[in-house]
């Protein structure tokens, strides 16, 4: 198959058509001889078979009598056909009781088959044996031998006519399928003529000719049409491909442009953060600055407060050793002048130190409030699995001698354990508890909610009471520093929110206030799953 | 001093001979066919090569009669065959002391004890439907239709196709083939 699948086609063809009247001839041919040499050889054992029955019906007679001489002679009848190379008549026990053989055959003693009708074949014999009868009993059995050289001949002679017959007719196929095949294969080869002009050389104004109606008419027809629209479709595509070209270096303009514009911007945008960045930096400076500022002017202002502190008391203690001293001077002076001094250093300068000492103590409280703030700013936090449970359990335990004074009563929901710094969220929860209890309006009883809700990103702590709440202009104003809503009655720094919302802000979270004049207030704590 | 004649080692011997050889030939008698053992199995194969006209028998089935004319010559070899069956019919054996006697016979074989009283019997041989068979010189000449001879030690047999046609039997030209053709003479 190799060489042939490199053959022209019209060499192909050649082949197949070759190949398949081969082929066909072949086998009819082979059918036909096998045929014919079958009914042959069926022909060759019924000529034997009624030989046998004539001959062996024949000596019915002989073997009756035990008549050898005379089956002899009637087996030497046989001498007329060629064929018979040899007959033999047995005995009942199976004894050559006469023979025949054909010159240079031998007679003597083959072997007795069944002694039924039997025809055997063999390469170059057929044996035909047959029971000799009369009156319904065996009195003996003939066996006569043919050869098969007429059998042969005849297979020879057909096989010789069945080659003749073959390359004669190949011959035939030969010339028809030489002269028959251009029909096909003049228009492929004309088709691949075109197609060789269009693909080597580009030409799309070839055309194929068109032959005949049929297939390869279609194939031709269906070729030039498929040029047809190539060639359009090359031309406009040649049409797009110079309008895209176009379109491509304008664009190509336009692009470098904005390209340009955008180096700029991101330049800009570049000089923007880096600016930021130094605020940032400077921001942080400050704030640092700041921060141990507000540390150093407390720890500062300390010092001459305590001082002040200290004069004053001693200042106290002068005034009461003064007082004996001025009761003794008290008769060398006017009434007048005596009342004066009198109400001088008992009421305005006690009064005054009073004034003095009360400032001096809640300055100090105000400068370790601004202490412990910048503290809280500085302290290294410590994260740990921590259950919010036993903290708001411990604060609440902590503050219950106010809320019985208060009577408040507290309901806690189920609390989760969050990985949070301990001390913060002590201070946290502790401030807004704290918170809660005094605010609570008097005169209705309190109560207090402590609720946790878990988000995706972290857990919501939840604390609201049913307090005196925050009018909404002072909203803005509870975390800052210092800043105390409305009523004074209770004591305080104005501190606690302030801390609440700088050690939620380094935990990461964020803290929100909802709330109501008369009715309570509620906070949500954020706490981030992961603090910083 | 010599012993009694039939005690000497040569007469022992003799005797011992005697014994061997007629043993020897009882055997030899068993295994071939004596002449008249041959010629019943001819008698009776002669039925098969012979058809007899229509009217001899009664019917299809009705037995075919072996005649024995004069002594019988077979002896017990002749119960042997009684009761065989030719062409589907059965054999009957009957014998006859004379010629009168003779009724419904198909095969009649003449003895050759009758061989002197052949002119009487030729007439009766005329007969249409009977195959006679006899075993004598020139039976078959007379008016016989088959007479066996022996030549050679070899039992063979004439035929006198005349005297069978005008017995109204057809005899098989296989059985003319292997027998010697005689014609009437006087």
């Amino acid at each position: 198959m190799g060489p042939f699948r490199h053959a022209t086609i019209k060499r192909k063809l050649i082949l197949i058509g070759m190949a398949t009247t081969g082929a066909a001839l072949l086998v009819s041919g082979t059918i036909l001889i096998v045929n014919e040499m079958v009914s042959f050889r069926r022909s060759l054992e019924n000529s034997l078979t009624v030989q046998t029955q004539i001959i062996g019906s024949n000596c019915t007679a002989a073997l009756t009598f035990s008549n050898a001489t005379e089956a002899g002679e009637i087996l030497g009848a046989l001498k007329a056909a060629p064929n018979i190379v040899r007959a033999i008549i047995y005995t009942p026990d199976g004894e050559v009781f006469a023979g025949y053989a054909r010159t240079g055959e031998h007679v003597t003693p083959l072997p007795l088959y069944s002694g039924k009708n039997e025809t055997g074949f063999f390469t170059n014999r057929i044996v035909r044996l047959q029971p000799i009868m009369l009156d319904g009993e065996q009195i003996g059995t003939i066996r006569v031998e043919s050869d098969l050289q007429e059998f042969y001949a005849r297979l020879r002679w057909h096989a010789a006519i069945m080659a003749l017959v073959f390359s004669v007719s190949l011959c035939i196929a030969f010339l028809l399928l030489a002269r028959l095949q251009r029909t096909i294969t003049g228009p492929i080869l004309d088709l691949v003529g075109a197609m060789g002009a269009v693909s080597r050389d580009g030409i799309y104004s070839v055309r194929a000719t068109i032959w005949k109606n049929d297939e390869l008419g279609a194939l031709a027809q269906g070729f030039n049409e498929m040029l047809m629209q190539i060639q359009s479709r090359d031309s406009e595509l040649e049409q797009h491909r110079r309008q895209l070209e176009q379109k491509v270096t304008s664009r190509t303009v336009e692009l470098a442009a904005a390209n340009q514009q955008l180096q700029h911007e991101l330049a800009e945008r570049r000089r923007a953060e880096e600016k930021l960045q130094r605020y940032s930096e400077e921001l942080r400076a400050i704030n640092e600055e700041i921060r141990s500022f507000a540390y150093i002017v407390s720890h500062d202002l300390r010092a001459p407060l305590i001082n002040i502190k200290g004069f004053a008391a001693e200042l106290e203690l002068v005034l009461k050793d003064m007082l004996p001293l001025l009761e003794q001077c008290a008769p060398h002076l006017d009434a007048m002048e005596r009342e004066r001094l009198r109400s001088v250093l008992r009421q305005d300068a006690p009064e005054a130190l009073g004034f003095i000492s009360s400032s001096v103590n809640r300055m100090d409280s105000l400068i370790n409030a601004v202490l412990k703030l910048s503290y809280l700013g500085r302290r290294e936090l410590t994260i740990a699995t921590v259950s919010v449970g036993d903290v708001v359990d411990s604060i609440i335990a902590s503050l219950q001698h106010q809320m019985e004074q208060h009577n408040a009563t507290v309901s806690v929901g189920e609390l989760p354990e969050i990985a949070i710094d301990r001390t913060a969220l002590e201070q946290i929860i502790g401030n807004l508890l704290d918170n809660a209890v005094k605010y609570l309006k008097p005169g209705r009883p309190g109560h207090i909610q402590i609720n946790a809700y878990q988000e995706p990103e972290g857990t919501i702590i939840r604390i609201s009471d049913n307090g005196r709440g925050i009018a909404p202009k002072d909203m803005g104003k509870i975390f800052e520093l210092f800043r105390r809503a409305n009523c004074q009655d209770t004591h305080g720094e104005g501190m606690g929110l302030a801390y609440v919302k700088t050690l939620v802000r380094r935990l990461g979270g964020r803290i929100e206030c909802e709330s109501a004049l008369d009715s309570g207030t509620t906070f949500n704590v954020f706490i981030p799953r992961q603090p910083p | 001093m010599k012993g009694p004649v039939l005690l000497r080692p040569a007469s022992i011997l003799l005797i011992l001979a005697f014994f061997v050889l007629s043993v020897l030939s009882v055997h030899a008698q068993e295994r071939l066919p004596n002449e008249y053992q041959v010629k019943l199995a001819f008698l009776i194969n002669f039925t098969k090569f012979v058809e007899w006209p229509e009217n001899a028998f009664a019917d299809d089935r009705s037995p075919i009669v072996l005649g024995i004319l004069g002594d019988n010559p077979f002896g017990s070899n002749l119960d042997s065959v009684k009761g065989k069956t030719i062409h589907g019919r059965k054999l009957i054996v009957n014998r006859f002391r004379a010629v009168d006697d003779i009724r419904g016979c198909h095969i009649l074989f003449v003895s050759s004890s009758e061989r002197h009283n052949l002119p009487r019997i030729a007439p009766f041989l005329r007969q249409s439907g009977i195959l006679s068979v006899g075993d004598m010189e020139k039976f078959a000449q007379k008016g016989g239709v088959i007479n066996f001879v022996v030549e050679n030690n070899r039992v063979g047999f004439e035929i006198n196709l005349e005297a069978g046609r005008r017995a109204g039997l057809r005899i098989s030209s296989k059985l003319l083939s292997l027998a010697r053709i005689v014609h009437d003479s006087p």
